[in-house]
């Protein structure tokens, strides 16, 4: 049974990189605490990702704002180091919003696997 | 995928002399202006609120205490925290302030009188809810203490100063 979870929160986890790939490609997002913010004060944000080691204060506070602009939040199963790589990126990413998921399914799959 | 920032929400100052306190969006500006490239709102807040009043005061030491101190002001969008809460539409908060009055240093003065007014009405008598008694909850909108958690989280941590980001 603990086997079984593990390899598909390992495989969830690979789906949701490949998803952020295909963004990262075909999307629009914004990196970075700002920018996603402002994109959840205008309405733009379809999900935000925050990394786990993001501080509780910055997380309650997209959390919250994410909450008025009725906007999905997924918590990344990884560090903000690995944000960053799975975004393509050599920096670390802490938080990210994604304004138009392009070819991905991002937007459908995961607000529904929460 | 909403825009919330709307006439009428209640907001939080973070910075600037009132921060802390609340304030109620009266326009919003998403796009910014001349005068501002930037996103930011018009808001009316409260600088000083009503202090507690017991029963043993005087009179004239009630209605010292139970005055309102209000504030207009352009705020960056960055500068304040959205809430969950939000005036009822009855208080016309568009109304309070407009952005003739507050080209001018008198029309400003004007604003705030009535903003004062208003926040000074609502507080003595704060609109009955649906059952027809005055509402708690309205006045708690308006003037007391709202504990969202990420308030509770903000004042806690700018209160530690050994807390590391």
């Amino acid at each position: 049974m603990a086997t079984k979870k593990a390899s598909k929160a390992s495989k969830s986890a690979d789906s949701i990189n490949a998803r952020l790939q295909l963004v990262m490609k075909s999307g629009k997002y914004c990196l970075g605490l700002k920018t996603t913010l402002k994109t959840l004060r205008q309405g733009k944000s379809k999900l935000v990702l925050i990394s786990n080691n993001c501080p509780a204060l910055r997380k309650s506070e997209i959390e919250y704002y994410a909450m008025l602009a009725k906007t999905g939040v997924h918590h990344f199963h990884g560090d903000n180091n690995e944000l960053g790589t799975a975004c393509g990126r050599y920096y670390r990413v802490s938080c990210l919003s994604i304004t138009d998921p392009g070819d991905s399914d991002i937007i459908r799959s995961l607000p529904g696997q929460e | 995928m909403g825009k919330f920032l709307k006439a009428g929400r209640i907001v939080v100052m973070l910075q600037g002399r009132y921060a802390g306190k609340k304030a109620v969006v009266v326009k919003a500006f998403d796009d910014g202006s001349k005068a501002r490239s930037f996103g930011h709102c018009l808001v009316a807040g409260i600088d000083r609120a009503p202090l507690k009043v017991t029963r043993g005061m005087s009179k004239k030491k009630i209605t010292k205490r139970t005055k309102v101190k209000p504030f207009v002001k352009y705020v960056n969008y960055n500068h304040v925290m959205p809430t969950r809460y939000q005036v009822p539409n009855e208080l016309t908060p568009a109304s309070i302030a407009t952005d003739q009055q507050m080209d001018t240093l008198d029309g400003r003065k004007e604003a705030r009188k009535f903003a004062k007014s208003l926040f000074q009405e609502k507080f003595q008598a704060p609109p009955p809810d649906k059952s027809g008694r005055p509402s708690k909850e309205t006045r708690k909108k308006l003037l007391n203490i709202l504990k969202c958690e990420w308030c509770d989280l903000w004042s806690q941590r700018h209160h530690t100063h050994d807390v590391r980001w």
